[in-house]
């Protein structure tokens, strides 16, 4: 069980000068507990993948402040790893190099990485593809490459930013299954990224909706579903509630940003799709 | 077999497995039916344009035809470049008088006419008598070169050019030499050490131009990419000089630089150059944020990101730089040579200045020759830089 507890306080965003001035995060606060799998949800270009990069520390708040156990976040580290939206295995080293990479940068001994990278290929599947570029591999294959990247630098935090995103169906529920296993066993703070109600539920210890434009909670929902997880819980009631509760925020979030302009049913119909 | 149980399965090179791929068969067959189709159509009209009649009065009536052949009588042809006469002394006209009657001029012009045919393959002639005229008439299939003029005896016999050629004569094409011809000019000089010393001459200019201008291209395109200040300052007036075109280059280059072939360089130099920073620049900027951004997170130093992302995944565009350049150096190596060599060096030769002194001596098939010999030249160093960029760039292969 990981230790780390991440603090977000009431930190801004916006992007654009003075006069063009957007906000895109405002006043948002939110914790992730220690060994939690925090999911957090929002209609698209709501913001998350800024609040993302925040966390990594690729860009500074604004305002406010955001504290990894208890220390403030200014640049990217290796006690927080980040699997993007798209894939960014790097496309001129081999999985296994790309594995390597960050232990190698930081000068640790390659025999141990090595043995540990090979370890880490073999449990994520990818045992016969050590030697491949990431071009070779498939959708699935290139995000579970990416998960065992990050997992060998063995971060506090993991920040999953829409991972499964773009993969077809099957591989996408064969992912996560993969994804809520490995996080039953190793327990690791994990800030999770998603605009997919099913799949938050499925993963979530807490599911967070996050309101549109500018950003903040708009509500915390405990998913008390026992793990280990499995794809038939999401048929009971207790989810459908969720989906329910959930769904209705998300729909009323969505509908606040286009008030002004646009068909209702048109916009209600496109979001079904997109969430249900 | 002894070792019967062991298989093994005969790994084939590339070059075997294109040999056996219909790509490869169908590219050949692409290539020799193009030759052919350029033999047919550049023959076409030599096929075709066959017959061109000139005729010459030779006796304007019946006591002229059968006017005796004295000792002495002259006749006289120019066929083409070549000429033929036929010169009536004792022996001939004593041989042909026990025979027959005597010599006549009719007599005298069909033994002529013996003799042309005997001695010109692309020319036949006859004789025709026609309203009490005698006529010479001469038939040739090489329209260009046909020219005649005849003299009996100093008198100039009147000639006409009776037909136009029939020809059938393909456009552009037609003009110009057929594979055969290029084949024959090529197997001539290929022997030459004057044609060897102009591919080394230009070979050894182009790599000079080419490898300066990576080494300082390539350096000079990262600075760019890489640090704001030395942006700001060097690519202002970078952007000036790049859209000026390395041929204008050569009059300044030849005021500036003590020799020829020192300018010849700077002019090559200049034209990969700006290619090549363009490509370096444009490669390092497109690189993804995600690559630098995952780094960063694993703790990559400035030196890392240059080391093992900015650099690496600049590579294509250096190659891309590289196979670029390479083109225009060739290019410029030739003007240049054309410009300098044909003021009439001769030390500073080369492939252009091939091309260029075949083009004053006239030889079209040699000018394709020299044509043809840049082909390979720049096909076989892009094929270089193209090996080289496989093996440096093994993720790339496998597109
Ligand atoms: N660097 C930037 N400069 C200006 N605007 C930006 C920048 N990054 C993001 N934005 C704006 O911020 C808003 C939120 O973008 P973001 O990528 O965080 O959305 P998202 O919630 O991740 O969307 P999606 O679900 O589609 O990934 C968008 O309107 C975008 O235009
Ligand atoms: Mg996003």
């Amino acid at each position: 069980m990981s230790e780390a507890t991440l603090d977000i306080k009431n930190i801004s965003k916006g992007f654009g000068e003075f006069w063009s001035r957007e906000e895109i995060i405002l006043d948002f606060s939110l914790t992730v507990h220690a060994g939690e799998l925090l999911v957090l949800v929002g209609p698209s270009g709501c913001g998350k993948s800024t609040l993302v990069n925040l966390v990594a520390g690729f860009d500074r708040p604004d305002t406010g402040k955001i504290l990894l156990n208890n220390k403030e976040i200014t640049s990217p580290g290796h006690d927080r790893m980040v699997v993007f939206q798209e894939t960014a295995l790097i496309p001129w080293q081999t999985t296994v190099q790309n594995v390597m990479f960050g232990p190698l940068l930081r000068g640790e001994s390659r025999e141990k990485i090595l043995e540990e990278a090979n370890r880490l290929l073999d449990k994520v599947g990818l045992g016969e593809f050590k030697e491949k570029f990431p071009i070779q591999l498939s959708g699935g294959m290139q995000r579970r490459a990416e998960l065992a990247r990050a997992m060998i630098n063995h971060p506090d935090l993991m920040i999953m930013d829409e991972p499964f995103r773009g993969l077809d169906a099957m591989s996408r529920e064969l992912m996560q299954e993969f994804f809520v296993r490995l996080f039953e066993e190793t327990g690791r703070t994990n800030l999770f990224v998603t605009s997919e109600i099913d799949e938050a539920i499925f993963l979530a210890d807490r599911l967070v909706v996050l309101s549109n434009r500018p950003t903040s909670v708009r509500k915390t929902i405990e998913i008390k579903l026992p793990r280990p997880r499995d794809f038939l819980m999401l048929r009971e009631t207790e989810a459908y509630e969720y989906k329910k509760e959930a769904m209705e925020l998300l729909h009323e979030e969505a509908i606040k940003s286009f008030k002004t302009s646009g068909d209702r049913r048109d916009f209600l119909t496109a979001v079904s799709k997109k969430t249900g | 077999m002894a070792s019967g149980t062991n298989l093994s399965i005969k790994k084939r090179s590339k070059f075997e497995r294109a040999i056996s791929s219909l790509t490869f068969w169908r590219g050949v067959v692409a290539l020799l039916g193009f030759l052919v189709v350029w033999e047919i159509c550049s023959r076409m009209e030599r096929w075709t344009a066959e017959y061109q009649v000139v005729e010459h009065l030779i006796a304007g009536n019946e006591t002229d035809i059968n006017k005796v052949v004295n000792e002495g009588d002259v006749l006289y042809a120019t066929i083409g470049e070549y000429g033929t006469e036929l010169n009536a002394n004792r022996e001939m006209l004593k041989a042909w008088n026990e025979k027959n009657s005597p010599m006549t001029l009719k007599d005298f012009t069909k033994s002529f006419v013996q003799q042309i045919n005997k001695e010109f393959k692309t020319h036949s002639a006859n004789v025709m008598e026609r309203d009490n005229n005698l006529f010479l008439i001469i038939i040739g299939n090489k329209p260009e070169a046909f020219k005649t003029e005849m003299t009996l005896n100093d008198k100039e016999l009147a000639g006409d050019m009776k037909s136009e050629a029939f020809k059938i004569a393909v456009p552009w094409i037609g003009k110009v030499p057929p594979p055969t011809e290029v084949v024959e000019a090529w197997t001539e000089i290929i022997g030459l050490p004057g044609y060897w010393e102009s591919w080394y001459l230009s070979t050894g200019r182009v790599f000079v131009g080419f490898l300066v201008a990576q080494l300082i291209g390539i350096p000079f395109g990262l600075a760019l990419a890489v640090n704001r200040y030395f942006r700001d300052i060097f690519f202002p007036p970078f952007e000036v000089l790049r859209p000026i075109p390395p041929l204008a280059w050569v009059p300044a280059s030849i005021v500036f630089w003590p020799t020829t072939e020192m300018s010849i360089a700077f002019v090559t130099f200049l034209g990969a150059f700006f290619t090549i920073v363009i490509n370096v620049l444009g490669g390092a900027q497109s690189i993804d944020v995600r690559y630098l951004r995952a780094a960063q997170s694993m703790g990559a130093t400035q030196w890392h990101l240059f080391s093992k992302i900015i650099l690496p995944g600049t590579l294509p565009s250096i190659f891309t730089g590289a196979a670029v350049g390479m083109g225009i150096t060739w290019e410029v190596v030739l003007a240049g040579e054309m410009i300098s060599g044909g003021g009439g060096q001769q030390a500073s030769g080369g492939l252009g200045f091939f091309i260029w002194s075949s083009y004053m001596g006239g030889t079209v098939a040699q000018v394709i020759v020299g044509m043809i010999s840049i082909g390979i030249a720049g096909y076989l160093s892009s094929s270089l830089i193209r090996f080289i960029g496989d093996r440096s760039m093994p993720w790339r292969r496998l597109f």
